[in-house]
């Protein structure tokens, strides 16, 4: 067992192409922010670790690298993930629309009991605004998902929405802790190539 | 040496790049490399090469020429990952089916498909289960694993062993005496053959030098060789030829066989106590998708259900079937199953591979060692009923793998025999393996009355025990649960030999340059369809003969580094270290200079 820390989550972001996925990410996990790109490329995932009530959790987040544009997102991108952020822009309509689509996707292929945080970002550009708070949550509501509206750009609620995603997985987590012969069975026989296996930590606790 | 045309690697482009001219690689990849280097959110209407099919050679070229620094547009007709190499589920097989016998997958025949109702509206579900179109294992020490580590493709993947080799003789199965401990304690081998083992493979491990051994039987067969020179016996000469060097028939030629064997050996220890590895989820298709990523991450943008309709090598344009064209600068690279409709430059694809997938309901663990859920099983020449002249092979892969639920398990048998013989090889094997596997288990399975047939122009499904004429000796006379069948014929430019030997991968020699009127592939290159090849030692070879002619050299294949390496790494335990080469570095074979083996054995 690592004795870095107690938890390792496996989380994913996605969302339509320019909805700011990787602002997102690079605002949580490096605090730096740039309006100069576009679309993902290079960022493949990100680690970072926080505290949680009192365990140490280190959170792997994937991004899409630019795959979600013409909805060719392998289908291993799914595997192995605890928690899916999926992202929209409160001033874009259609990505909006958009997330029923990825719901779609991830009831394909990820897991049944892969937890889903709904984000509406870019909500500091008040003037632009055509998604309402409302319209959303109530969305959100529907689909038994959490919801928050975030800036990557002035930071507001980002960290919310990482350790939101973080600590509802955790919870699930303990309660599936009876439970805790069939995670060791998913470890076992994995050879790991090159150190740490990054990608088959089911989150063993101490 | 570094072509002087060659474009500025992503690494290069990064401000954060520092130039090292004494020592020009390996390429520095920041983590973030390329990110202020936007795409357009469209398809782009410029590329440097544009790729279709995203099978694995495909795919880790696609890879290593984003992170080169190419501008990659990556293609595929199929709405899948993968094209030759993919992972397909039941359901998706049922149309690959379909589309081959209509003759719309191309390098594919005579396809013939049994389902069981148990899966769709039975107790399994399609997506239940991840069929290989062609299963692949991957060598503890091969190119490609070094390069799964070096573009970290390895972190979107798992991985596990596989140790157990079986050779199939005088109807039961051998297991494999495959290490230095396991011919010690071996008691039922005279100490002679111990003796003679040992000398071998000391010899094998660095054969090449010792040109004097086996320069006078280059072009004689193996078992000569090993008959002659190294004084080893059938059983011996059939587990290293066919299980160790995984060899397809008897005249394989020396310095051909004693590469294969030693890729064996060299790869045992390496990561533990076995050879082999295997991906979970899925074989090559799993890989491709890896590798796709890697280059999405590295640049490239991806389109599925894209089909290329011509390239015109005048304007460089190529035209897609949605309308939609695009400008190549430089090569437009197309596996052969992308070919677009009135393509004259397809290569030949003259070499047979016929495969049978099975699915059995029936966990089969007592055919894997403890804690794996992997095996080989070798039917060597002359071992079957239907006096195969070519080995069967059967990879074999258990739940345990994620490919297969709990308590079924996935027999991929595949032979190089050319023409009807091949069925007859593969029909043999299977009964072997039925046979055996109803010896082994005792516990009742109820007779399957319910196998669905897609007929064989695969039109309808329909329930009924009425099989194909060629499939009649497939069905279960006794208590196994057979819950798919999968028969076909694949076609390759590749021979079943020399998978290393890079000449067999430029097919596109005379092809490229000659302009046939009304040729909608004027001025492509084709990649080759993976061979009958069990492991993936071919692909390397071939994504770099196509690099090389894209870029002008192959130095900077996978020639990076990334910039973070430590912060990924740092809460990791490289534990490759631990298992060096028992094999490869320990001295306990007293060999004296001549190569001649002397001196007393320890048992």
């Amino acid at each position: 067992m690592n004795s870095e820390y107690d938890y390792l989550f496996k989380l994913l972001l996605i969302g339509n192409s320019g909805v700011g996925k990787s602002c997102l990410l690079l605002r949580f996990s490096d605090d730096t922010y740039t309006n100069d790109y576009i679309s993902t490329i290079g960022v493949d995932f990100k680690i970072k670790t926080v505290e949680l009530d009192g365990k140490t959790v280190k959170l792997q987040i994937w991004d899409t690298a630019g795959q979600e544009r013409f909805r060719t997102i392998t289908s291993s991108y799914y595997r192995g993930s605890h928690g899916i952020i999926i992202v929209y822009d409160v001033t874009d309509q259609e990505s909006f629309n958009g997330v029923k689509m990825w719901l779609q996707e991830i009831d394909r292929y990820a897991t049944s009991t892969v937890l889903k945080l709904l984000v509406g970002n870019k909500c500091d550009l008040k003037d632009k605004r055509v998604v309402e708070y409302d319209v959303a949550k109530e969305f959100a509501d529907a689909n038994k998902m959490p919801f928050l509206e975030t800036s990557a750009l002035d930071s507001t609620n980002v960290e919310d929405a990482f350790l939101t995603m973080a600590r509802q997985i955790k919870e699930s987590m303990s309660q599936q802790n009876l439970n805790e012969t069939t995670q060791k069975k998913e470890d076992k026989g994995n050879v790991n190539l090159k150190g740490q296996s990054l990608t088959n930590t089911g989150g063993g606790c101490c | 040496m570094l072509s002087p045309e060659r474009r500025p690697s992503m690494a290069e482009r990064r401000p954060s790049f520092f130039s090292f001219t004494q020592n020009p690689s390996p390429l520095v990849v920041p983590h973030l490399a390329g990110i202020e280097d936007p795409l357009p959110a469209t398809t782009p209407d410029k590329v440097d090469v544009l790729i279709a099919g995203t099978g694995m050679v495909e795919s880790v070229l696609a890879a290593a020429l984003a992170w080169q620094g190419s501008n990659v547009l990556h293609i595929d007709k199929n709405d899948y990952y993968g094209d030759t190499s993919a992972t397909l589920t039941v359901d998706q097989i049922k149309r690959w089916v379909n589309e081959v016998n209509e003759g719309s997958v191309s390098c594919y025949k005579n396809a013939k498909l049994y389902v069981s109702t148990l899966i769709g509206s039975g107790k399994y579900s399609s997506r239940d289960f991840g069929i290989d179109l062609s299963p692949k294992i991957l060598f503890a020490k091969s190119d490609l694993l070094s390069i799964l580590i070096k573009s970290r493709v390895h972190q979107y993947l798992e991985f596990q062993s596989l140790s157990n080799f079986h050779t199939y003789e005088n109807d039961c199965f051998e297991k494999l005496t495959n290490t230095k401990q396991e011919i010690f304690t071996d008691q039922n081998l005279p100490l002679m053959t111990k003796r003679n083992l040992m000398k071998f493979i000391k010899f094998v491990l660095n054969w090449e030098a010792q040109t004097e051994i086996w320069q006078p039987y280059a072009e004689r067969t193996m078992s000569d060789f090993l008959g002659e020179k190294f004084k080893l016996e059938k059983p011996q000469v059939f587990e290293l030829i066919f299980s160790i060097g995984l060899c397809y028939d008897l005249n394989v030629k020396v310095p051909e066989a004693l590469q294969r064997i030693r890729r064996y050996l060299t790869s045992f220890d390496v990561y533990g106590p076995f050879p082999a590895l295997c991906s979970k989820y899925g074989g090559p298709g799993e890989l491709s998708q890896g590798f796709c990523r890697s280059a999405a991450v590295g640049g490239a943008t991806y389109k599925l259900n894209e089909k290329l309709v011509s390239f015109n090598p005048t304007t460089k344009v190529a035209t897609f079937q949605d309308g939609s064209k695009v400008e190549v600068s430089e090569k437009v690279i197309i596996s052969p199953t992308q070919a677009p409709k009135d393509s004259k430059h397809v290569p030949q694809q003259q070499y047979q591979v016929h495969r049978l997938t099975c699915i059995v309901e029936n966990p089969c663990t007592e055919w894997f060692n403890e804690g794996e859920s992997a095996a080989m099983v070798v039917f060597p020449p002359g071992s079957l009923k239907s006096g195969n002249k070519e080995v069967v092979q059967a990879f074999i892969l258990g739940a345990g793998s994620e490919i297969c639920p709990e308590g079924t398990i996935v027999w991929y048998l595949s032979t190089t025999e050319q023409g009807p013989r091949a069925e007859m090889d593969i029909d043999a094997a299977l009964e072997a393996m039925e046979m055996a596997l109803l010896r082994e288990s005792s516990s009742g399975l109820e007779n399957d009355e319910e196998i669905v047939q897609l007929t064989g122009n695969g039109h309808t499904i329909v329930n009924s025990v009425k099989l194909g004429q060629s499939f009649k000796e497939y069905v279960p006379r006794e208590r196994l649960q057979f819950l798919f069948k999968l028969y076909y014929t694949q076609y390759t430019s590749t021979p079943p030999f020399g998978v290393v030997n890079s000449s067999f991968f430029d097919v596109n020699q005379d092809l490229e340059k000659k302009y046939i009127p009304g040729a909608s592939d004027n001025g492509v290159i084709y990649t080759t369809m993976p061979s009958a090849e069990i492991s993936y030692d071919e692909v390397v070879t071939a994504a770099k003969v196509l690099y090389e002619k894209i870029v002008g050299s192959d130095d900077d294949f996978f020639d990076l580094d990334f910039e973070d390496e430590d912060e990924i790494q740092a809460s990791g335990v490289a534990n490759a270290e631990q298992f060096e080469n028992a094999i490869d570095d320990d001295d306990d074979v007293n060999m004296e200079g001549s190569g001649e083996f002397v001196g007393e054995m320890e048992i």
